[in-house]
């Protein structure tokens, strides 16, 4: 069973749909493109067949510079 | 025009940002309600949080929350996706190196111990998706922290646009995750090294329209153990505190996971980090201890405010 299919269950119909969203974006229909230096080891029982281990990047043309007053802060906490 | 609201949870400053000030109100709702479910799964400071039970019960197969279920889930994926270099059972290693409560009520000079080794490793939690059980093995203890921050700003973000039904921004300690349909120029953010710095502190910004964006340094949350520096990245190769080639990295990705996983994996890799990080196309701005600065995959050049 994939994670949305049981998140679909949850009741709370915003944080459900986040989860949805999220889980079928994060476990769905990526397979590795290349192994990372660390070589990952994993118990197979933990694995699931449809789940991406690769960190996506994000959409293009979504991220640059910028001169505008920062609405937030990223740093370490 | 932009609306903002700062509170605390999950020990960390938090930050929602709406596009339109119409829209806060019921953002602020929603990612509250959020950060307190969260908050209540996922907290390895509170003896009644789902986690703490589940710590405690290492051996038996537990029943867990959908909430919790995805953040562990969430967790051994990104552990799979850095080699283990992020692990969900630092928990004990955490506290062995003093993290063993909220960090605003650590001591300024702790007890001090040198009984660090490797953490068990995530390949010894077991999960079960069509009984949503979680089964710990003996002397396996998970501290989410690493993930569950990043996780509670992706689905935060999400469920505010969805209430609100205008883009928001959320920040939870630093680590951002925006959604909803961006505005043209993206939400400009801020690069420091301190998430608690001010908005019109002197640094690099960048604009992201969607994803996340998340920062990890061994600058701030530190504290002592009898006179050593201590911070909170712990490496799980060998259950100590990483050592610091980066002093910050920040690292823009999909979700907030994401860049969350590989900011943090980047400091316990050091050098390594940036071959993993071009290779992947993770947009990336790592500080070497010395200050030095290195932009990876499209990071832009520093734009000064």
């Amino acid at each position: 069973m994939t994670s949305w299919t049981w998140a679909a269950g949850l009741g709370g119909i915003g944080l459900t749909g986040a989860i949805a969203v999220l889980a079928a974006g994060s476990f769905a229909g990526h397979q590795p493109a290349a192994a990372a230096p660390p070589a990952a080891t994993a118990d197979p029982s933990n694995l699931d067949s449809t789940a991406t281990i690769q960190p996506q990047p994000a959409p293009q043309d979504s991220f640059g510079g910028s001169n505008q007053p920062p609405a937030a802060v990223s740093g370490g906490s | 025009m932009l609306a903002a609201a700062d509170f605390r949870a999950l020990g960390t400053g938090v930050r929602v940002v709406t596009a339109e000030a119409s829209a806060l109100e019921a953002a602020l709702a929603a990612v509250h309600k959020l950060l307190v479910d969260t908050d209540e799964a996922c907290s390895r400071f509170r003896d009644d949080s789902e986690i703490s039970q589940l710590n405690r019960a290492a051996g038996q197969a537990v029943r867990v929350s959908p909430l919790l279920f995805l953040a562990i889930e969430t967790a051994l994926r990104v552990s799979r996706m850095t080699g283990g270099a992020v692990d969900p059972t630092v928990g004990t290693a955490m506290r062995i190196i003093g993290y063993d409560r909220d960090f605003a009520q650590l001591p300024a000079d702790g007890k001090f111990t040198l009984a660090v080794r490797p953490v068990p490793g995530y390949e010894r939690v077991r999960i079960d998706h069509s009984r949503r059980t979680v089964t710990l093995q003996p002397d396996v203890e998970l501290d989410l922290g690493a993930s569950a921050k990043a996780l509670a700003a992706d689905l935060s973000a999400r469920v505010a646009a969805e209430s609100a039904g205008a883009p928001v921004l959320v920040s939870l300690g630093g680590d951002i995750a925006v959604a909803g349909e961006p505005q043209d120029s993206g939400w400009p953010v801020l690069i420091a090294e301190d998430s608690a710095a001010a908005l019109d502190s002197p640094g690099e910004v960048v604009s992201i329209k969607a994803g996340g964006l998340a920062t990890s340094s061994t600058t701030v949350r530190r504290w002592r153990q009898q006179g050593i520096e201590r911070h909170h990245i712990v490496d799980p190769r060998t259950g100590a505190q990483a050592s610091v080639y980066w002093r910050t990295v920040s690292v823009v990705a999909a979700s907030c996971v994401d860049a969350n996983a590989a900011a943090t994996a980047s400091i316990v890799w050091g050098p390594d980090a940036v071959p993993w990080l071009a290779g992947h196309h993770l947009a990336a701005r790592l500080v070497k201890a010395n200050g030095e600065v290195v932009r990876l995959s499209g990071w832009p050049a520093a734009v000064a405010v």
